[in-house]
């Protein structure tokens, strides 16, 4: 296991994270959706040991977060953050070679060819960089040192379609070899609908799914039902619900069940939707049919 | 390590450039002064702006990290948490020494032009200023690892508010003993190295606790 | 390899991929013994989740349709003309039996959609001979 995160919780005066659990294996790539404020970017400070939890354990690469693999751990991870903490006032230049000092592993080729990629004036300073730009600089960076873990947190807000693609692209090549994993945070779930292997979804700092992509998209259908059909099945079978007239619109967690039951009781086949993670998000956070 | 000073150097390379600077106008004034044959007036102002050069170094790049959340920074990267701490104390002793150093070559250069040399008195002082700023610089970055830039620099202004106002006052109200407390103070051979002493050991104290400091701040960290 | 997904689709992606290979063999595109993309460079190449990929090969596999040799690949088998006739008839079945579904909602009756069939083969095959 990459990562492998148990019961994290962690307070703060306004908010707290319960019982999260985030399992990653070797070689893909986990979403990491959920509304803003949800608790994604706390998620993730406690993973890369910015913060520590009030209960839980984190494991990376099998070894918990102790002074001994510290660096060892940081040095295998690549991590872009919310923000990007750099010394505005230095070159990006300066920033590059101050980064590299600190990992061994790091490939000046690599760097070269993805700020030629990302079209990057290195001789800027880092505060003169547009917000889409400096997200890029992270990116590389963080792809430079060959870590093993990608840790993102929302790398591609800001980032025109084009530019997000070819983001993708690279971290699909990244995850190439079936040896390294990435966890990416966003609340640009198109993004994630086609290249997640494993989705996690919180909402004010709970957990809501985790499991594989495929799983949610199988399960999770929007069907079209009549009035009388809605009443007579269970509640417990539908995470939201829209009424027009006497129809209903639902969404059911769990569609091979309901498929079963719908078929019991009319003796045919219901009629269905396939719903994507932004649909499915809205759904379970808000209790919205869109 | 080299990383992190060359990092804070670098990053206050403006004002160290502004001191050398200042110094060399100081020389100048120096060198006239001691062509007249009296020094005493801008050696006192030299020591007096050498001890502020630590301070307005150290401020500048605590600043800085504070402004550009450079220890945030550095925690994303695969630094110790306690070399982030040791580099701010390595960083404090090059600036002590590099006042220091600059501090005598001034005086060497005043007594170039005088027919007498070096008194036991002005290396007295220069013992007593190493002291001093030893023992001001390890409390202004463990104040800064305690309770954050803000904080530490009102403290650490207010006390040199007090330690700059006492003399004067007392200088005002009681001028003849004072006179002969500075003249005890830079005569006696035994204070100055005793401050530099005590200075040393509150400098390798508050590195250490400052260590601890921060790792327990990280606990609790945001 | 060339494989168009579709988010429109209302199939699930990894049945859209094997589909879609499970066609090119049909129809002769991919050739028996052909080697396949592995699965992780068709997920890259596609942009898409490996476990996505995986599951497509799975199925295909298990129908007989590719196989995999250890250390050396995955390749298209080798599927007897017969076999591939029978496949063939198969899916068309499918295919039509949908759509004459959807014409008997409609409110058609069996002789009229038969009679829209043989009108549309008759057409496909003036448009053949011209």
């Amino acid at each position: 296991m990459m990562i492998e995160a148990n019961g994290l919780c962690k307070k703060y005066p306004a908010f707290s994270l319960e019982n999260i659990n985030i399992m990653l294996p070797e070689g893909y790539i986990m979403g990491f959706i959920g509304p803003n404020g949800s608790g994604k970017t706390t998620t993730i400070k406690l993973l890369m040991n910015l913060v520590k939890p009030d209960k839980g354990n984190i494991k990376l690469f099998g070894m918990e977060w102790d002074e001994q693999n510290e660096i060892q751990l940081k040095q295998r991870i690549g991590y872009v953050g919310e923000e990007q903490p750099f010394y505005d006032e230095m070159t990006v230049k300066w920033t590059s070679d101050f980064v590299s000092r600190f990992y061994p592993n790091w490939d000046d080729k690599v760097y070269n060819e993805l700020m030629v990629q990302f079209n990057i004036d290195r001789k800027k300073k880092v505060g003169e960089l547009s917000k889409g730009n400096r997200v890029k600089f992270a990116l590389a960076l963080a792809l430079s040192h060959k870590p093993d873990l990608m840790i993102l947190d929302e790398p591609t807000s800001g980032l025109d379609p084009i530019i997000r693609r070819d983001i993708l692209k690279i971290l699909s090549k990244f995850i190439g070899d079936g040896k390294r994993s990435i966890l990416f945070s966003t609340h640009i779930t198109e993004d994630l609908d086609k290249i997640a292997d494993y989705i996690t979804l919180i909402n004010n700092g709970r957990l809501l799914i985790s499991c594989e992509k495929d799983e949610i998209i199988n399960k999770i259908k929007k069907v079209h039902i009549n009035n009388s059909e809605f009443e007579k099945i269970p509640p417990s079978f539908f995470i939201a619900h829209k009424s027009i007239g006497n129809e209903v619109i639902a969404v059911t967690s769990d569609f091979g069940a309901f498929e079963s039951i719908y078929k019991n009781m009319t003796g045919k086949k219901p009629e269905v939707y396939a719903m994507d993670l932004s649909d499915i998000m809205l759904a379970y956070v808000k209790g919205e049919v869109c | 390590m080299i990383a992190l000073i060359y990092k804070d150097l670098y990053l206050a390379r403006k004002i160290l450039i502004q001191i050398l600077v200042i110094c060399g106008v100081f020389a100048i004034i120096g060198a006239i002064n001691a062509a007249k044959g009296d020094i005493s007036l801008i050696e006192t102002f030299m020591y007096v702006y050498g001890f502020m050069t630590v301070y307005s170094i150290i401020d500048r790049i605590l600043y800085y990290e504070e402004h550009y959340k450079g220890v945030y920074f550095m925690r994303t990267l695969p630094i110790k948490e306690s070399a982030i701490v040791t580099n701010k104390f390595i960083v404090g002793l090059i600036l002590i020494t590099f006042s220091g150093i600059i501090l005598l070559s001034f005086t060497f250069l005043l007594h170039m032009a005088l027919p007498n040399n070096l008194s036991q008195k002005e290396i007295m002082f220069l013992i007593l200023i190493l002291g001093v700023n030893l023992i001001y610089c390890a409390i202004y970055l463990a104040m800064y690892f305690f309770v954050g830039y803000a904080k530490a620099r009102q403290y650490v202004i207010g006390i040199l508010m007090v330690l700059m106002l006492t003399p004067a006052v007392i200088g005002m109200i009681a001028q003849e003993w004072m006179l002969k407390a500075l003249n005890f103070l830079f005569a006696t051979p035994y204070i100055p190295p005793v401050v530099l002493i005590i200075g040393i050991g509150i400098y390798a104290i508050c590195w250490t606790i400052s260590i601890h400091a921060f790792k327990h701040e990280s606990q609790k960290a945001a | 390899m060339y494989i168009h997904l579709s988010q429109e689709d209302i199939r699930p992606l990894y049945q859209q991929i094997a589909d879609q290979i499970k066609g090119q063999i049909m129809d002769g595109t991919i050739r028996p013994g052909e080697e396949l993309p592995s699965i992780r460079q068709l997920a890259q190449q596609l942009l898409i989740s490996v476990i996505t990929v995986k599951r497509a090969y799975d199925d295909l596999e298990r129908e007989g349709f590719i196989y995999t040799r250890q250390g050396l690949g995955t390749f298209a088998a080798n599927i007897e003309s017969s076999e591939l006739d029978a496949m063939r008839f198969t899916q068309a079945e499918e295919i039509l039996g949908e759509a004459i579904k959807k014409c008997q909602k409609l409110g058609l009756r069996n002789n009229e959609i038969s009679h829209i069939i043989t009108n549309l083969s008759k057409e496909d095959k003036n448009d053949d001979r011209s």
